[in-house]
């Protein structure tokens, strides 16, 4: 895929510059549970005010479904924004309209200004020309930096787009060149790891990779149904049935790519506190369930990793929710870390995941798309990065 | 290759009282859930007296239509029901078989079968309800029950018939009942039903989709979606609520983000 023009190809002095944020955080009685996002605006955002811009910015928050809804109102947002800014934004009571257009007007160079939450219009999401129409007149170019949003062909990613000068802002550019530089022009050898539950909803990942990669590791419960496919007895671990054949037809492709799992850590039942044991692959009994990766598993897992000059890491490799069976995880996550490796995580729950086991800052590049990072490493073109200019 | 696209099935039951209500109720899916019906099968399942109705809002979107019931015999003297070659006019879908109708209306699981292969031979596709009471899950029989219900309902099932089958487990101790079944419970059981499946259908079976139903709200679809045999849902209740129902599409929508599911586009 083709790198995206950056805002900071242009001159934006004085020019009114449209941005799309993701300012999606979690609310908790009307204040910012979680500052991430807004941290993760700010280079954006600093950087247009620093070139003189008048920068107004747009976002969603939740999903209100076509209706103002105070409760998902940007306006704590804005103030939250400000003090990480340490300049003062103003807020405009809605996103489009005499209030957002007086508002912009009012707006000197270098300062911000932030609208109310754009899917209080039902326009947004159904991409609405004339919705689109109505944002795009109160910028002269358009920046886009949500990247977590651009999997969705919505009035403010997409149509917007479509009508002013667009450029990919600063998140938005850090996401595309380490999703780039992961799969489009890694360093070899190119090692993937997918986990997760089902194979059926990563066919496209798994597919996409398969041909890029040199290695695809497989974890978590997907693996007991590329076990099973192969005629292997998996005890009562889950498995994906309606997806024995692709699982087949996805080894068979890869040969001698795939590497599954030797032993598990089993237990009866998927909860904490139970009795645990391990197992070789072949022989789990009946009744035990693989819950996680085990320690030949592990061995096998991070000696792939040390050879590997890029690796790319989607889905935990075991129920890595429960401490007793995050060990595997955890575990991979050391080896990443110590490997010198370029290495990409995300896509799905993988960030929130990692995260929740303190580990975000052990990988070169953590993606926070989410869905996006997931159609990305389908190999899909995104609708929001698609709309963007091309790089010179 | 089956690779099946997710969906999520309303079932209104006998709500809402009004023609205007029930076409409000449909406005508001499609205006909120349109978009997302392009990566997820979305059936909307309302009264028979509002199916009209509802045809023309949803006709030439990509939601689909279906009934709550059928009676299996085609016409004649059987005041009060309605045939599925009748339904065949104005849905794609019908349910058959909830546990509702077996608990208050007597049906068997013979019957059930019976509205099946009516259905079915009507060029319908048939969401088949299955699932088991409060004792069989306490004494942990809910696999053997669900089994032989799906047994008597796969009857004499030809091949070519089965890409119209959803199977929708609902344990029956948890509709409407506030409690839900654990994801594991729901794992193990449909995995049941997916191996009965496999044992008559080999390779075929794979076309079947099956259903979780139960209690099924936008905080924990997520959950019962991951499972691996788990293809989608069935919403009671909480399908009544436009805002509801499309959060619940959202969050299976992006469960299934890396499905390559755009294809139907």
């Amino acid at each position: 895929m083709s790198l995206k023009a950056s805002y900071h190809d242009v001159p934006v002095e004085g020019r009114a510059v449209l941005v799309r944020e993701d300012l999606n955080v979690p609310l908790k009685n009307s204040r910012v549970a979680d500052e991430t996002r807004l941290r993760a605006a700010l280079p954006t955002l600093r950087g247009l005010s620093a070139a003189g811009a008048r920068v107004i910015v747009m976002s969603h928050l939740g999903r209100p479904q076509g209706r103002a809804d105070p409760a998902l109102s940007l306006r704590p947002i804005g103030a939250c924004l400000s003090q990480l800014l340490e300049r003062p934004v103003a807020f405009a009571e809605d996103c489009v309209g005499p209030a957002a257009l007086e508002a912009a007007a009012k707006l000197r160079n270098s300062e911000f200004l932030l609208l109310e939450n754009v899917r209080f219009h039902a326009g947004d999401e159904a991409n609405d020309p004339d919705f689109a129409a109505q944002l795009a007149r109160l910028g002269e170019i358009y920046v886009n930096d949500a990247f977590a949003a651009s999997h969705r062909a919505h009035a403010s990613v997409v149509g917007v787009a479509e009508r002013l000068p667009a450029y990919a802002g600063d998140l938005m550019l850090s996401e595309l060149q380490a999703l780039h530089r992961a799969l489009d022009d890694p360093r070899r050898p190119l090692l993937a790891i997918v986990g997760g539950a089902k194979i059926s909803t990563k066919a496209g990942v798994l597919r996409h990779l398969l041909d890029k990669v040199d290695r695809l590791l497989i974890g978590g419960a997907m693996a007991n149904t590329f076990l099973k496919a192969e005629g292997r007895e998996v005890g009562s671990s889950f498995i994906e049935d309606s997806a024995l054949a692709e699982a087949s037809s996805v080894a068979g492709r890869a040969g001698e790519k795939l590497i599954l799992p030797l032993d598990a850590i089993c237990a009866r039942q998927m909860a904490p506190g139970q009795e645990l044991r391990t197992f070789a692959v072949e022989s789990v009994e009946p009744g035990w369930m693989e819950l996680d990766i085990g320690p030949r598993t592990r061995e096998l897992f991070a000696a792939q990793v040390a050879g590997a000059a890029t690796v790319v890491w989607n889905g935990p490799v075991g129920v890595s929710e429960i401490p007793e069976f995050a060990g595997g995880t955890l575990s991979l996550a050391e080896a990443i870390a110590g490997s010198g490796a370029y290495s990409l995580l995300g896509g799905g729950d993988t960030a929130a995941a990692v995260d929740a086991l303190g580990l975000s800052g052990r990988f070169s590049h953590v993606s926070t798309g989410g869905g996006a990072t997931l159609e990305y490493l389908e190999g899909r073109e995104l609708p929001g990065v698609a709309a963007l200019r091309n790089a010179a | 290759m089956s690779h099946q696209r997710p969906l999520l099935a309303a079932n209104w039951k006998l709500n809402p009282v009004t023609a205007e209500a029930a076409a409000e109720l449909a406005r508001g899916v499609l205006g909120r859930g349109e978009r997302l019906s392009t990566e997820v099968d979305v059936v909307l399942c309302p009264p028979y007296c509002w199916l009209l109705g509802v045809a023309e809002i949803l006709h030439d979107s990509h939601v689909e239509l279906g009934a709550q019931n059928c009676y299996w015999e085609r016409s004649g003297a059987y005041t009060g029901e309605v045939s599925a070659a009748m339904l065949a006019g104005w849905c794609q879908w019908v349910i058959v078989g909830h546990s509702e109708r077996r608990s208050h209306f007597g049906e068997t699981d013979e019957m059930v079968a019976r509205k099946l292969a009516a259905a079915l031979e009507s060029d319908l596709n048939v969401i088949a309800c299955v699932g088991e009471q409060a004792d069989d899950f306490d004494s942990g029989r809910s696999a053997d029950t669900v089994a032989r219900q799906t047994d008597v309902l796969l009857g004499e099932m030809e091949l070519h018939r089965l890409r119209q089958l959803v199977i929708a487990y609902e344990p029956v101790w948890a509709i409407g009942s506030g409690r839900s079944a654990e994801p594991e419970h729901a794992y193990s059981t449909m995995r049941a039903i997916r191996q009965r499946l496999r044992e008559r259908f080999d390779q075929a079976a794979t076309e079947v989709r099956l259903l979780y139903g139960g209690s099924v709200k936008a905080a924990n679809v997520a959950a019962y979606v991951e499972l691996p045999n788990c293809d989608g849902c069935l919403i009671g209740g909480a399908s009544l609520d436009a805002l509801e129902f499309s959060r619940m599409l959202a969050a299976v929508a992006e469960v299934y983000a890396g499905a390559a599911g755009r294809a139907a586009e």
